[in-house]
């Protein structure tokens, strides 16, 4: 049997389960210019280090959402970039963004590699050698940095002890070293002459773009960040829809958003902007009004890009037409036959 | 529509357990049986799988949460003789360069194969530290946890420390869900546990690892009556038992598992279950709609059962005891 026979059978079972793998998504590439021309310019700008919008696919239940996501990482893994595809549910809330750094660092997968991105390359990181460390010192070193993100560079790069690379790494996504642990293995590698800050809560959406760079200084594309079943927003109180609206404008780069090096895509029922945004929640009113005069206030002007991004700059999925299901019938017969080494016949319509 | 176990088993046999598994396919598939014949199940496909070449691992929901991915991790790898296929590996290292080992000799006897080798066995163990950084910890169809685990393991083979516990039993430990010494395992250059978050790569390495080392691949046979058992629970020796809440967290599980077979390779995972797994109100599959709708047979002939459907039903025949 080879190789090509199992990707087949690989698709076929895919397809039983109703399940968009890596192998049905070969077979069965979606079709539809608009959105691959969008995602293609996402990319590219990702690639160079731009910004650019990403893509909001529109569509009901069934319209192959999910589907595309897989489309767009294979396309992204070819790309050389890193790869997360988060599906947001009540462990992973688009409005902590800590925890959405965490799910992002977790589910990050390489063209090739087995198991988490961020471990493989992060263990074989060496900064004399990788090509574009000199971009990400200077980045890291700007003042409006955090300047633990420096701290724990230097400190990465300095030592040899294992398991504090480790830490390091628990301390880029999402759970910091106590500040003595720092202080302790900085001495021990050597450096001296700092102190060091109390690490920052708030700062999920400036570790992603340094892991974004992390990962572009060892000669990656970017990351790629696809967010499935954003329609879960409607889920969460008031407060937590405002903030989530914000994560999103700055993840899809809508209003003054967007993240270097990253490349986003999200999807989101097609109906959401009527139902929640100026149903009875009204959320276009009520969430920016709401977040005045509170913590989250420098989130409200992004919660109304966000809001307006699933407003005017989704893309809706158009259901295939007649002739297009037609062609995907015969597909699916001619990768069955050929996967089974059997003729399946053509499909008859009863009346 | 039902399928007898016997054709349904001689289908898996030849659609998957033959060629396909072998050569990188991964499947996931529910039988539902009468109450009380998943274990008939279960035994039908183990005899053919062990008669293939692969390692077959069974898991009792009565004994193991498996509602935990970590703790089915777990019920594998105590059933995985990770020694045994280090050894293996080790050995084809050796054949691959040129060094003809019988059987009996002991990977542990480093003078006995620096003999062999004409070399001394600081040298021997110097090719086969090279072997492993420039093979195994360099194989990126593994995760790097078990990449590191694999060659410790393999060092440990070569030159056990006489300590207790050797190297060699902090990893089985770490493996297998037991309590090991963390300090030990740091010096393995192991910091990690086994959890929710990376025990479903683990098994993914898992069967790639077991392929690498000449085998099929792995099959995972779960006998999940007990999630839906009404029999009272012996005190003499209690069972898992298992809540509503408990039941869908292994619904998802299975989802993740059928979600995940792009990243599955030389990998089958049966589920055997009653007919509740269909019919129960509370604790039935319609409770969880992504697993229903991933198992569900929608599209089906009006008079056949699909044999290659992700979920079947099964008539067992359970011949009564002499």
């Amino acid at each position: 049997m080879n190789g090509d026979k199992v990707q087949r059978l690989r698709a076929a079972e895919a397809l039983r389960a109703g399940v968009p793998s890596r192998d049905v998504v070969r077979f069965f590439p979606p079709q539809q210019r608009d959105v691959e021309t969008r995602w293609e310019n996402v990319l590219e700008a990702a690639a160079q280090g731009n910004t650019t919008p990403g893509v909001l696919l529109e569509g009901d239940f069934g319209t192959g959402k999910s589907h595309w996501l897989e489309h767009m990482e294979r396309q992204a893994l070819e790309a050389n970039f890193v790869c997360s595809t988060i599906v947001l549910n009540k462990e992973t809330p688009l409005h902590d963004a800590n925890k959405l750094l965490r799910a992002a660092v977790e589910n990050a997968t390489l063209a090739g590699r087995s198991g988490p991105a961020f471990s493989e390359i992060a263990y074989s990181y060496r900064s004399d050698t990788a090509p574009g460390y000199t971009v990400l010192f200077e980045w890291v070193h700007s003042p409006e940095r955090d300047p633990r993100l420096a701290l724990t560079l230097q400190l990465f790069e300095r030592t040899r002890d294992e398991e504090v690379r480790e830490r390091v790494i628990e301390e880029w996504t999402g759970f910091p070293m106590a500040t003595g642990e720092v202080k302790l293995a900085l001495r021990e590698a050597g450096v001296t002459g700092f102190s060091v800050p109390k690490p920052r809560r708030d700062n999920a959406l400036e570790k992603l773009e340094f892991l974004a760079r992390f990962f572009r200084s060892v000669g990656y594309s970017g990351w790629t960040l696809l967010l499935d079943e954003a329609e879960m927003i409607s889920k969460y109180s008031q407060r937590q829809r405002g903030r989530s609206y914000a994560h999103l404008a700055q993840l899809l780069g809508a209003g003054k958003g967007g993240v270097h090096g990253v490349a986003c895509a999200a999807t989101i029922t097609k109906d959401y902007a009527g139902q929640v945004l100026y149903g009875r929640k009204n959320d276009m009113v009520n969430v920016p009004a709401k977040m005045e005069h509170t913590r989250d206030e420098a989130l409200a002007a992004p919660a109304v890009a966000g809001m307006r991004f699933i407003e005017r700059g989704g893309t809706d999925l158009r259901p295939p037409g007649k002739d297009a299901v037609d062609q995907l019938f015969e597909r699916a017969r001619e990768l069955y036959s050929e996967a089974y080494e059997w003729a399946a016949p053509p499909l008859t319509q009863s009346a | 529509m039902s399928l007898a176990l016997a054709d349904w088993a001689e289908v898996l046999d030849r659609e998957y357990l033959a060629e396909f598994v072998p050569r990188g396919g991964a499947s996931v598939k529910i039988a539902a049986s009468p109450v009380g014949t998943q274990s008939a199940v279960l035994d039908a496909v183990a005899a053919i799988a062990r008669q293939r070449n692969y390692t077959v691992a069974r898991i009792d929901a009565g004994e193991t949460r498996v509602q935990f991915i970590e703790q089915v991790f777990f019920a594998v790898s105590r059933q995985t003789d990770w020694v045994g296929l280090a050894e293996r590996w080790l050995r084809a290292q050796f054949a691959a360069n040129g060094v003809d080992l019988p059987p009996e000799q002991r990977l542990d006897d480093l003078d006995g194969i620096a003999a062999r080798m004409e070399m001394s066995a600081r040298e021997v163990m110097g090719e086969v530290r090279r072997w492993i950084v420039n093979g195994l910890q360099k194989d990126y169809r593994l995760t790097r946890e078990l990449r590191t685990a694999m060659a410790m393991l393999c060092l440990a083979v070569v030159n056990p420390v006489n300590v207790s516990p050797t190297d060699a039993e902090v990893l089985l430990q770490w493996l297998h869900g037991a309590k090991y010494s963390l300090s030990t395992l740091k010096k393995l250059q192991i910091f990690t546990r086994i959890g929710r978050h990376n025990a479903r790569q683990l098994l993914t390495s898992l069967a790639r690892w077991l392929q690498i080392n000449g085998q099929d691949g792995l099959v995972i046979l779960l006998d999940a009556g007990e999630v839906w058992s009404q029999t009272p629970s012996d005190p003499e020796r209690p069972r898992v038992r298992y809540t509503r809440n408990a039941t869908l967290d292994l619904f998802e599980v299975l989802r993740q598992f059928i979600d995940e077979t792009d990243d599955l390779e030389h990998f089958l995972l049966l589920v055997a279950v009653p007919p509740e797994f269909w019919i129960d109100p509370k604790k039935g599959v319609s409770q969880y709609t992504a697993l229903q709708m991933r198992v569900a047979d929608e599209v089906r002939d009006r008079e056949r059962a699909n044999p290659l459907g992700a979920a079947v039903r099964l008539e067992v025949t359970v011949e009564v005891g002499a």
